[in-house]
């Protein structure tokens, strides 16, 4: 299931941020998760990912550092700032409450599918 | 019979030898550039690799290289290099001339020290297309030393050609990003290299950050491949390196410091400025240009219609014509005199030069007598018959009087029918009739005072303008009051049914309120209009060129509205530009446009004009009056137009039409003609009472009704007319009676 484009564009930014809360991520690794972790929904092109990530950078959400990995190839991993995690708190609470106005509505079930490798 | 030929050869040979060998008394004939070099210290074996190099060269280029090999080769020999070294590192001459070509430079092929095999892998690195001679000279020295620390790094040469032999696009991305090693770490196919340069290359970005960009792409399509994706499946989800590009770049320009952002949002600014008032001044402009205004109709042609319309038997104005063009222009000339001592009578000194000018042109008196007995005057100002009076009495080489002309308003309209029928046939009657006095031959008399009113209904028909009616007021008055007198200094004079008729004709001429409101809402605010806006049907337009014209000679009437209309277009005040054409300056190409756009829709302007009319003429009718807000009611309406820049270029055409001040009472004298007809009624009424009951009335209320209708008002006080019998004689007391100081 595709997302329209500009709901994508308010859930990418906290989707990314939600993923690199657990540790620094690479760009490869973010497409992988983002693609596995929402069954594909809200899985977005790199074209797409690397700006998103220029642009929590340049918001001072997350912070870049080049690193070497297991490969000896070197990688740049991104990783939240403390003012990533405060606005990842801030969007988790807004999209929590959206999430339970829609359950209000009918719009979403009381209890939601978990996605993970696959639609629901 | 061979010697000539062989002397031909040896010249030929003579003539291509080197200038140097000459000199030297070697006659070599054509050498190629290596030849010229002394290679005797040089093993065969190098001489044919420099050979290898330069054949592959052209020009100066060729000898140059040939030159700088053989020098650096003979002098490597010198230090002690090996003869078989030096072949090994020119092997590649196809490369390495190319590497020449592409560089302009050859010092380098001895002096880095790389293996010979490499030459090709760097020349697909440095030799892109479109690339300049510095650049590439940086990027083979870049090349060079990345590939050095590689091969000290440990890694083969073999290695080096097999990663990067290949790889068109790292070379592209070399030169986006100034820098090679870093890129080294990602061996990506050819497929993949093109998406990270594509990216790359559109991001418009500085080096360091295309860098940084193109190694995280690269590093990102590297753990693609390393997790078992395709190159077309990484290519696909990847998605549009157009787009990429665009969000890359724009996400990338908000990382740059904020003074640099700040720095290029005023220059953007700073460029799109002019840009942006260049196009709207095109588009304004273009917009100008096309406005034409609509004339949807002709008031001097409705007019005419009007005076056809009368039948011709009916028209006085053929015969005053006919008595006019008998004045002749000497006559004309003289006039001013004669006039007034016409108007005055006997009492003036040239009292007998009036009689000779009325004896002589008793012909011209005669038609204007005949005129008067005709109901219409039927004056057409296009007529072809107006010619000779216009030519003789008004030197207009036109008979085309008031000929359409969509950049005049009826501001400019010309009446010189009411002029003459005011500057010369009324004095000519009034003359006549002092005439007739002075004979004693009442029916003449009367004859003439009768047709001295029929000129006033003739005179209010010059057109349909305020002016005519408030003329005719005017003469109105003049000429009750000289009734009035010639009753009172003569009241046997007439007959009772002479002044019967007198005093009933004077009762029927009216003195009428000029209707300003509507006459002038026609005649002049929609002929205005029409001639300086566009029509789009519903009432509506937009202001032209053509209006600036028109308020070009509407200027002309007034230097403070001449300088409002310059100031406008900044013109220099200049006294030696006095006489130049606004409308024909440099300013005025420039600037018209935007002023158009800003001036008021013709709706807008329609209702200003208006109201300013109609607070202009409550403010002339109430001149004299004690209360003074209609008067500054009008004057600080015009005075807000003026003081607010804004409003002074969205109604400029009102503030040119409309004028600037209040004038003198010329316009309201109403009130003065209704007291000057009113009181020689009441005095004829008076001397018509006398002669019934032996003496004058002592109250003017004696002559209601059967000598008069009604009690007349004095428009001064608003009470009646003060009536009084002093030394025998009849006397009225009114402002209006008393001299004008104006």
């Amino acid at each position: 299931m595709r997302v329209e484009r500009e709901l994508m564009r308010g859930a990418g930014p906290v989707a990314v941020l939600k993923l690199l809360e657990e540790g620094a991520k690479y760009g490869y690794e973010l497409v992988e998760a983002l693609s596995e972790q929402t069954g594909g929904v809200l899985d977005m092109g790199q074209s797409t990912l690397y700006p998103l990530l220029y642009n929590l950078q340049s918001q001072g959400l997350i912070r870049p550092s080049w690193q070497e990995s297991d490969s000896g190839r070197k990688r740049k991993y991104y990783s939240l700032t403390p003012k990533g995690k405060k606005r990842l708190a801030s969007d988790t609470a807004q999209w929590q409450a959206v999430a339970t106005a829609m359950q209000s509505l009918g719009i979403l079930p009381e209890a939601l599918p978990k996605l993970r490798g696959g639609e629901a | 019979m061979n010697t000539p030929k062989s002397g031909n050869q040896r010249w030929r040979k003579i003539l291509q030898t080197p200038i140097s060998d000459l000199l030297c008394g070697r006659i070599t004939g054509a050498q190629t550039p290596l030849e010229r070099q002394d290679t005797a210290s040089l093993p065969d074996s190098v001489v044919d690799a420099i050979r290898a190099i330069t054949t592959r060269l052209s020009g100066r280029r060729r000898s140059k290289t040939a030159q700088q090999l053989v020098k650096s080769c003979k002098g490597l020999l010198l230090e002690g290099c090996a003869e078989t070294q030096l072949v090994d590192q020119l092997s590649e001459p196809e490369s390495i001339a190319a590497l020449i070509q592409v560089t302009g430079k050859t010092d380098w092929i001895l002096q880095t020290p790389l293996p010979a095999r490499l030459w090709p892998t760097v020349h697909a690195l440095v030799g892109q297309k479109r690339v300049r001679k510095t650049a590439a000279r940086q990027m083979l020295s870049r090349v060079c030393r990345s590939l050095q620390w590689q091969l000290e790094a440990g890694r083969t040469p073999e290695t080096l050609i097999q990663t990067n032999g290949d790889v068109i696009s790292l070379g592209g991305l070399m030169y986006e990003t100034q820098s090679l090693a870093p890129l080294l770490d990602f061996s990506l196919p050819e497929s993949l290299g093109s998406v990270v340069l594509d990216v790359v290359k559109r991001t418009r970005l500085w080096r360091g950050e295309k860098l940084d960009t193109a190694r995280e792409l690269c590093a990102h399509f590297a753990d693609g491949l390393e997790k078992g994706e395709t190159e077309a499946a990484l290519i696909k989800s990847f998605g549009s390196p157009k787009t990429a590009a665009r969000l890359i770049r724009r996400a990338c320009l908000r990382n740059r410091p904020f003074v640099w952002r700040a720095w290029r949002r005023t220059w953007q600014a700073a460029a799109t400025m002019p840009a942006v008032v260049l196009v709207l001044w095109t588009i304004l402009t273009m917009r100008f240009m096309v406005a034409q205004p609509t004339v949807n109709f002709d008031i001097i042609q409705e007019v005419d219609d009007l005076s056809r319309s009368i039948p011709k038997q009916d028209r006085a104005w053929p015969l005053y014509r006919q008595g006019l063009t008998k004045l002749t222009p000497k006559a004309r000339e003289n006039f001013y005199d004669i006039r007034k001592a016409l108007d005055e009578g006997p009492a003036s000194e040239h009292w007998p030069e009036a009689k000779t000018f009325l004896t002589k042109h008793s012909d011209a008196l005669a038609l204007f007598l005949a005129a008067t007995s005709r109901p219409k005057l039927g004056f057409i100002n296009r007529d072809p018959e107006n010619s000779p009076w216009l030519q003789n009495q008004h030197h207009e080489a036109s008979y085309v009087l008031n000929s359409p002309d969509p950049t005049k308003t009826n501001m400019s309209i010309l009446l010189p029918q009411m002029q003459d029928l005011g500057f010369h046939v009324l004095p000519m009657l009034t003359g006549a009739t002092h005439l007739a006095v002075e004979q004693g031959d009442k029916d003449r008399c009367l004859q003439l005072q009768l047709a001295r009113f029929a000129l006033l209904n003739h005179y209010s028909q010059a057109g349909p303008y305020p002016i005519c009616q408030i003329g005719t007021n005017g003469l109105t008055g003049r000429i009750a009051q000289d009734i009035a007198k010639r009753v009172i200094e003569s009241p046997e004079f007439f007959d009772d049914q002479q002044l019967e008729a007198l005093f009933q004709k004077l009762l029927m001429t009216q003195i009428k309120q000029p209707d300003f409101r509507r006459a002038d809402e026609r005649l002049f605010i929609d002929d205005f209009l029409q001639k300086i806006y566009t029509d789009d049907g519903n009432g509506n337009g937009r202001f032209t060129p053509r209006g600036f014209q028109v308020l070009q000679n509407l200027v002309h009437f007034s230097p403070e509205r001449q300088a409002l209309f310059e100031s406008i277009f900044v013109v220099p005040a200049d006294p030696r530009k006095q006489e130049t054409h606004v409308t024909e300056t440099a300013t005025f190409d420039v600037l018209s446009a935007p002023v158009a756009a800003m001036i008021a829709d013709r709706k807008e302007m329609q209702n200003e004009l208006l109201y300013l009319n109609e607070l202009v003429w409550k403010a002339r009718i109430n001149l004299n009056a004690d209360d003074l807000s209609a008067k500054t009611a009008y004057l600080t309406e015009y005075q807000r137009l003026m003081d607010s820049p804004h409003l002074r270029l969205k109604y400029l055409p009102a503030l040119i039409l409309m004028p600037d001040e209040l004038p003198s009472d010329y316009w309201t004298h109403t009130g003065r003609y209704q007291v000057q007809r009113d009181a020689a009624l009441v005095l004829i009424a008076a001397e018509r009472y006398r002669r019934g009951h032996g003496q004058f009335p002592q109250t003017i209320e004696e002559l209601v009704p059967k000598y008069l209708p009604d009690v007349p008002i004095d428009h001064y006080t608003g009470k009646p007319l003060q009536y009084s019998v002093k030394d025998g004689r009849p006397v009225i007391d009114s402002v209006g009676l008393k001299p004008d100081e104006n």
